[in-house]
C-alpha cells in the first residue's frame, strides 16, 4: 500500500484521468483506479467521495444523475474544460517529479 | 441485503446544511456500499463477511462527514477560463515539444546517430537521383526533343538489336535530303579537330563540320549574328565559322566586334558569322564531354569526295510535326533499298535506321544509371529500416515510462504523439542535413562523373526527389512512434513496474527482430549487386589488353596547314618525330599510329585471294596504319611470322600486312595465315601477310577482339594520317613531356601537341563509366553493411541485458560459458539465416535485372553468392561478439541479486 500522504496528492490526477473518455460513477471510479494499479492504490469511501465533491465544488467535474431502464439513478461524473486542462497539468507535473525521481533516486526503469 | 439509505442516515454526522444535498450524498454513498457488499458476496464471500466488508468503507465515518461538510461550505474556486479545443490541442502538443526535447537532450548519441545517418540515406539518395533524373530523364533541352532523331547506316542484318553507331557516307546523305519529304532538316556532322594559328600560339580547337540547318534543327539561334545556309555547303564559300559562347568569351576576350574577324583555322582563314548562346551545344553521340569550340560548313565537295563508300557523318533529323517514327522509317527504308539497287558496287549495303536522338545519347548508359538508382534506393529503405530498429529500440527501454504515463490516464493517441513529438524534431533535424549532404554529394558526383556521360553540366540537386524521400522518413519516424504507443497498454502498466526484465520484455523484441531481418536481408541483395560490379571490373584491369601498359607515353599530333596535306608529308614528319624521339635519354622505343587501342578505328570489307566473293562478304577488317617500332612501344606480341622492319615502308615495296589472331582465326582456321592474301575493294592492291600479333581491344575494353591488319605508314594501302605518338619509356612516362615537346616543336613549332596520356590513363579513360558506377554502389553496400553490423550489436547488446538475470541463473546452476557463448551467437545466427534467405531470394529476382551489366560472370554466380552469405555471417558475428563476451562474463551472484 502506498503511503497516504502519497495517496492524497494523486487522489485528484486520477480522478480526472479516469473521466477524462467518459462520464463514471463514484463506486466504477474506485474499482478501476484499484484494478488499473493492481491493488497498489486503493480509495475508501472515505476519501473517494470527498474527493469528488471537491473537484466537483471547484468546477472541474460535474455530476448528473442519470436514470437507465430497469436499474436506479446513479450519479455519474463528467470532466468540465477547465478539469480537462487541470488534468493536463497535473498530468506534466507528475511526469516530471516521476521521471525526476526515476533519476535522483535511481529507480529502476527497463 | 442491508438498507443502507436508513442505515447512513442512522449513523452518519449531519453532511451538509442542505437537506437536499444532504440526500443526495446518502443515496450516492448508500448506492456506493450496496454495490460493494453486492459483488464480495458474488465473489463467493458470506453475506456477513461481505456486509463486514462495507462497514469498513466507513470505519473513519466521523473524518468522512467532517470531510464532506468543509468541502460543502468552501467557496466555489475561481474556475480557469474554458480552453478552447485547438488551443488546447496546440498546449498539449508544445508541451509534448518541450518534453520531447529535454528527453533528446539527454540522449545526444542517439539523436546524433539518427540525424547522420537520415541526412546521408536521404541525401545519397537525392544526389543519385539528380544525376539519373538529368540523365535520363530530363527532356533535352531543345525544342521537341521527341521529334530529333540520329538515322544510322546500319547493316541489314542488325536492325532489331541495333545498338552501335553506323554512320552515313556523304553521297547516301545528299540523296536521303533530296529524296525524303519527313524531316524539317535533315543534317550531316562530323566532329574535326581544327588548328587555330595567328593568335599567339597554335592550338587545337574543337571542331564540327555540318551542312546547313544543324540550328535550325535544334530551333536555336545564335545570340550575335546569323546561322549556315545552303550556299554555304558551296566548295569556296564555306570558309565562315560559327563559334561557342564559352570560346568567344575565353579565346576572343569577349570581342565585342567579333562578327566579320577572321579566324586562320587549319592554315585557311574563316569569316565569324555567328555567336551561339551561352551553355549550346549541339547533342551527338560522337561529341560527348569535349564541347564544340567552332562550327564549321561541311561543304559540298568534302560530302562526295570519299565516295559512298565511306562512313563517317552523323545523320541528324527532325521530323515534321505531323509524321510518325513509322512513317519516317518506311520513308528512308524505301529510299535506302533503292541506293543498294543503283549502286550495287559499293561493299556497304545497309538501311537507313532512324533511332531517336536521347536512345542514342543514353541508350547505352541507361542500365547502369537504373542499376545505381536501385542501390541508392536499397541504401535508402535500409536507412529507413535502421533509424525505425533505433527508434524501436528507444521505446522499448521507455516501455515503463509509458507504461506509467497509460496508467496515468494518457490515451493512446497521446502517446503516439509524446513518441512523434520526440521523432519528428530528429527526423526533420536529419532532413534538413540531408540537404546539405545532397548539394555536396551531388556536386562530388558531378566531379567523379566520366565526362562521356552525357549532359552532366546539367546536374542539379532534385527538389522533388528531396521532398518524397524526405516524406517518406517522416512516415517512417511516424509508424516507429505508433507502434511502441499501441503496445504500451494501460493494462501493461502493473506488469512493467513488476517485472522489468523477463519474458515479457524479450518478446517485445520481435519488432526490432523483424526490423534487423530486414536490413540482412535488403543488405545482402546490395552487397551482391556490389560484389557483381566488383568481380567485373576486377576481370576488366587483369583482363589482357593484348598490350602492355606501364611505361608507355602518348600524345596526339594532328598535322595542318598546306605543307602536310599529302601524306607522304604528314608520314615523313611522323618519321622523323619518331626518330628524334627514340634518340632522347629515357626512351626504350617510339612509334606513331593513326589511332590508339580501346579508342575505335575504322574498318573495311576485305575480299580474301582464292575465295569466291559470291559466297557473302567477306570478313569486316580493322585497319590500323603505324610506324616500324608500334608493337615493341605497346608491348603487343608477335605470334608468329614477323613484325615490318624499315624496309617494307620503303617506295616501291610490295604491300605487306601483319594481322591479328583473331583475323588468322577468322579467316584461316586451320591454315598458317603468313603468306596469305587479300584486299579491300577491286581497285586496291592485294596485301601480302607477313606475321601474326596478339589481339588487342580496339572498341572499347568490353567489346571483344575483331579482325583487324596493320599496314606500314610510307607503304599503306589504306591511306590513313598517322595522329599519335606512342613511346616506351625506361623512366616516369610524364617526365619525358617536355623534352619529346622540344624536339616536336624543333620539326615544325607550329604543331599543337594534344591529349598527353599514359597508356595507364588510356585504359583508365576506357573503364571510368564502370569504375564509377562500381564506386559507388560499393559505397553504398559498405554504407548498409556498416548499418546492419551497427544494428545486430545495438539488437544483442539489448537481447544480453535482457536476459541477464537468466544468464545468472544458468551460470548459477552449472551452465558453461561456451553455452551462454553460443545461446547469444545462435541468435544473431539465426536472425542472419533467416535475413540471408530472404535476400537470395531477392538476389535470385534482381538477377536478370543485373544480367547486362555485368562483365565475365553469371548475376547468379554461386561463389559470389555464397561469398554473400559468408559476410553476412561475419558481420552478424561481429555485431555480436562484444555482446557475447559481456554475456559471459555476468557474474551470478550480482544478476540475481538485481532480480
Amino acid at each position: 500500500m502506498l503511503n497516504h500522504q502519497l495517496k492524497k496528492g494523486s487522489a485528484e490526477l486520477l480522478v480526472l484521468a479516469l473521466i477524462e473518455d467518459r462520464p463514471r460513477h463514484g463506486y466504477e471510479i474506485g474499482k478501476l483506479i484499484e484494478s488499473r494499479s493492481d491493488g497498489a492504490l486503493r480509495f475508501h469511501v472515505a476519501s473517494l467521495y470527498p474527493t469528488l465533491y471537491r473537484l466537483e465544488k471547484r468546477g472541474l467535474i460535474v455530476g448528473r444523475w442519470i436514470e437507465k431502464a430497469g436499474q436506479r439513478r446513479r450519479r455519474y461524473y463528467r470532466l468540465t474544460p477547465a478539469g480537462r486542462s487541470l488534468l493536463a497539468e497535473h498530468r506534466t507535473n507528475w511526469e516530471t517529479f516521476i521521471f525526476a525521481l526515476m533519476r535522483v533516486a535511481g529507480l529502476r526503469t527497463v | 441485503m442491508t438498507n443502507w439509505k436508513s442505515y447512513l442516515r442512522a449513523e452518519l454526522p449531519p453532511l451538509a446544511a442542505d437537506p437536499a444535498r444532504q440526500a443526495e450524498i446518502v443515496e450516492e454513498l448508500a448506492q456506493h456500499l450496496a454495490e460493494l457488499e453486492r459483488e464480495t458476496v458474488a465473489s463467493g464471500a458470506t453475506p456477513e463477511e461481505a456486509h463486514a466488508a462495507a462497514l469498513a468503507e466507513l470505519s473513519n465515518r466521523q473524518a468522512l462527514a467532517h470531510e464532506i461538510r468543509r468541502t460543502d461550505r468552501s467557496q466555489p474556486a475561481s474556475t480557469p477560463p474554458p480552453i478552447e479545443p485547438s488551443g488546447r490541442f496546440l498546449a498539449g502538443l508544445a508541451q509534448d515539444v518541450r518534453y520531447g526535447c529535454r528527453q533528446l537532450a539527454r540522449t545526444p548519441l542517439f539523436a546524433a546517430t539518427v540525424v547522420v545517418i537520415l541526412a546521408l540515406g536521404i541525401g545519397i539518395n537525392a544526389a543519385t537521383y539528380s544525376v539519373v533524373r538529368n540523365v535520363l530523364l530530363e527532356p533535352l533541352p531543345f525544342r521537341s526533343p521527341e521529334q530529333l532523331t540520329i538515322v544510322w547506316w546500319a547493316d541489314k542484318n542488325s536492325t532489331t538489336a541495333f545498338q552501335g553507331s553506323a554512320p552515313v557516307s556523304g553521297p547516301n546523305f545528299l540523296d536521303w535530303r533530296r529524296e525524303s519529304c519527313s524531316f524539317e532538316h535533315l543534317v550531316a556532322m562530323a566532329p574535326e579537330s581544327v588548328t587555330m594559328t595567328g593568335l599567339g600560339e597554335a592550338e587545337r580547337l574543337q571542331g564540327t563540320v555540318t551542312t546547313a540547318g544543324l540550328f535550325e534543327a535544334l530551333d536555336t539561334q545564335p545570340s550575335i549574328g546569323r546561322t549556315f545556309r545552303v550556299d554555304d555547303e558551296q566548295p569556296g564559300r564555306n570558309n565562315v565559322a560559327i563559334i561557342s559562347d564559352a570560346f568567344w568569351r575565353n579565346r576572343l576576350g569577349a570581342d565585342p566586334h567579333v562578327l566579320g574577324r577572321s579566324l586562320t583555322l587549319d592554315g585557311e582563314a574563316h569569316t565569324v558569322i555567328g555567336i551561339m548562346p551561352p551553355g549550346f551545344q549541339h547533342p551527338s553521340p560522337w561529341s560527348v564531354g569535349k564541347p564544340t569550340d567552332v562550327w564549321i560548313p561541311l561543304a559540298r565537295d568534302v560530302l562526295k569526295e570519299d565516295g559512298r563508300g565511306a562512313n563517317q557523318f552523323i545523320v541528324l533529323g527532325r521530323l515534321k510535326p505531323d509524321v510518325t517514327y513509322a512513317a519516317a522509317q518506311a520513308e528512308m527504308t524505301a529510299i535506302s533499298e533503292r541506293l543498294v539497287r543503283d549502286y550495287p558496287d559499293v561493299d556497304n549495303p545497309g538501311v537507313a535506321l532512324l533511332i531517336p536522338l536521347r536512345q542514342v545519347l543514353v541508350g547505352g548508359l541507361a542500365g547502369g544509371l537504373w542499376m545505381l538508382l536501385v542501390a541508392s534506393v536499397l541504401l535508402f529503405v535500409i536507412v529507413c529500416v535502421n533509424v525505425a530498429g533505433l527508434f524501436v529500440a528507444r521505446a522499448a527501454r521507455r516501455h515503463t515510462e509509458m507504461a506509467i504515463r497509460a496508467g496515468l490516464g494518457a490515451s493512446r493517441g497521446r502517446l503516439v504523439r509524446q513518441f512523434a513529438t520526440e521523432h519528428l524534431p530528429l527526423c526533420a533535424l536529419g532532413a534538413t542535413a540531408s540537404v546539405a549532404v545532397a548539394v555536396a554529394a551531388t556536386r562530388a558526383l558531378r566531379a567523379i562523373v566520366p565526362p562521356s556521360i552525357p549532359r552532366i553540366d546539367e546536374i542539379r540537386v532534385d527538389g522533388s526527389v528531396l521532398a518524397i524521400t524526405l516524406t517518406l522518413s517522416l512516415v517512417v519516424a511516424l509508424l516507429a512512434s505508433v507502434v511502441p504507443a499501441l503496445t504500451a497498454s494501460r493494462r501493461a502498466l502493473a506488469e512493467a513496474l513488476r517485472q522489468s526484465r523477463g519474458p515479457a520484455a524479450s518478446r517485445r523484441g520481435t519488432g526490432r527482430r523483424v526490423l534487423v531481418v530486414a536490413q540482412f536481408a535488403l543488405t545482402l541483395v546490395l552487397a551482391h549487386g556490389a560484389a557483381l560490379m566488383l568481380r567485373s571490373y576486377w576481370t576488366l584491369r587483369s583482363m589482357d589488353m593484348g598490350f602492355r601498359t606501364e611505361n608507355v607515353l602518348t600524345m596526339r599530333l594532328v598535322l595542318s596547314g598546306s605543307r602536310y596535306e599529302e601524306l607522304e608529308h604528314a608520314g615523313a614528319f611522323f618519321d622523323e618525330t619518331v626518330r628524334r624521339v627514340e634518340s632522347l635519354p629515357g626512351v626504350t622505343r617510339a612509334a606513331a599510329i593513326n589511332r590508339l587501342p580501346l579508342e575505335g578505328g575504322t574498318n573495311s570489307t576485305a575480299t580474301i585471294e582464292g575465295r569466291d566473293p559470291g559466297l557473302g562478304r567477306g570478313p569486316l577488317v580493322e585497319t590500323r596504319t603505324i610506324t616500324p617500332g608500334y608493337f615493341d612501344a605497346m608491348g603487343i606480341r608477335l605470334i608468329s611470322g614477323r613484325t615490318f622492319t624499315d624496309l617494307d615502308g620503303a617506295s616501291g615495296s610490295l604491300p605487306v600486312v601483319v594481322v591479328n589472331q583473331a583475323m588468322a582465326r577468322q579467316c584461316w582456321p586451320d591454315e598458317n595465315p603468313i603468306g596469305k592474301r587479300f584486299r579491300f575493294g577491286e581497285e586496291n592492291p592485294w596485301m601480302t601477310i607477313v606475321g601474326v600479333v596478339a589481339d588487342t581491344r580496339e572498341w572499347g575494353i568490353e567489346e571483344p577482339a575483331i579482325p583487324e591488319a596493320y599496314a606500314i605508314n610510307g607503304a599503306s594501302p589504306f591511306r590513313q594520317r598517322l595522329s599519335f605518338l606512342v613511346i616506351r619509356t625506361a623512366t616516369d612516362p610524364m617526365s619525358l613531356v617536355g623534352a619529346v615537346r622540344r624536339e616536336i616543336a624543333r620539326i615544325d613549332q607550329d604543331q599543337p601537341v594534344t591529349d598527353i596520356r599514359t597508356m595507364a590513363g588510356v585504359v583508365d579513360t576506357a573503364v571510368a563509366v564502370r569504375r564509377f558506377g562500381t564506386m559507388l554502389v560499393s559505397l553504398f553496400a559498405f554504407t548498409a553493411l556498416m548499418l546492419v553490423v551497427a544494428a545486430i550489436y545495438a539488437l544483442m547488446s539489448s537481447f544480453v541485458a535482457q536476459r541477464t538475470p537468466e544468464i545468472g541463473v544458468r551460470m548459477a546452476l552449472g551452465g558453461t560459458r561456451g553455452g551462454v557463448f553460443r545461446l547469444i551467437l545462435s541468435n544473431a545466427l539465426m536472425l542472419t539465416g533467416i535475413g540471408a534467405t530472404i535476400g537470395l531470394v531477392g538476389v535470385v529476382a534482381t538477377a536478370g535485372l543485373a544480367r547486362g551489366l555485368v562483365y565475365g560472370i553469371s548475376p547468379s554466380d554461386p561463389v559470389t553468392v555464397a561469398g554473400g552469405a559468408a559476410l553476412l555471417v561475419v558481420i552478424a558475428l561481429a555485431g555480436s561478439l562484444v555482446p557475447a563476451w559481456r554475456a559471459i562474463r555476468v557474474d551470478p551472484v550480482q544478476a540475481l541479486r538485481a532480480e
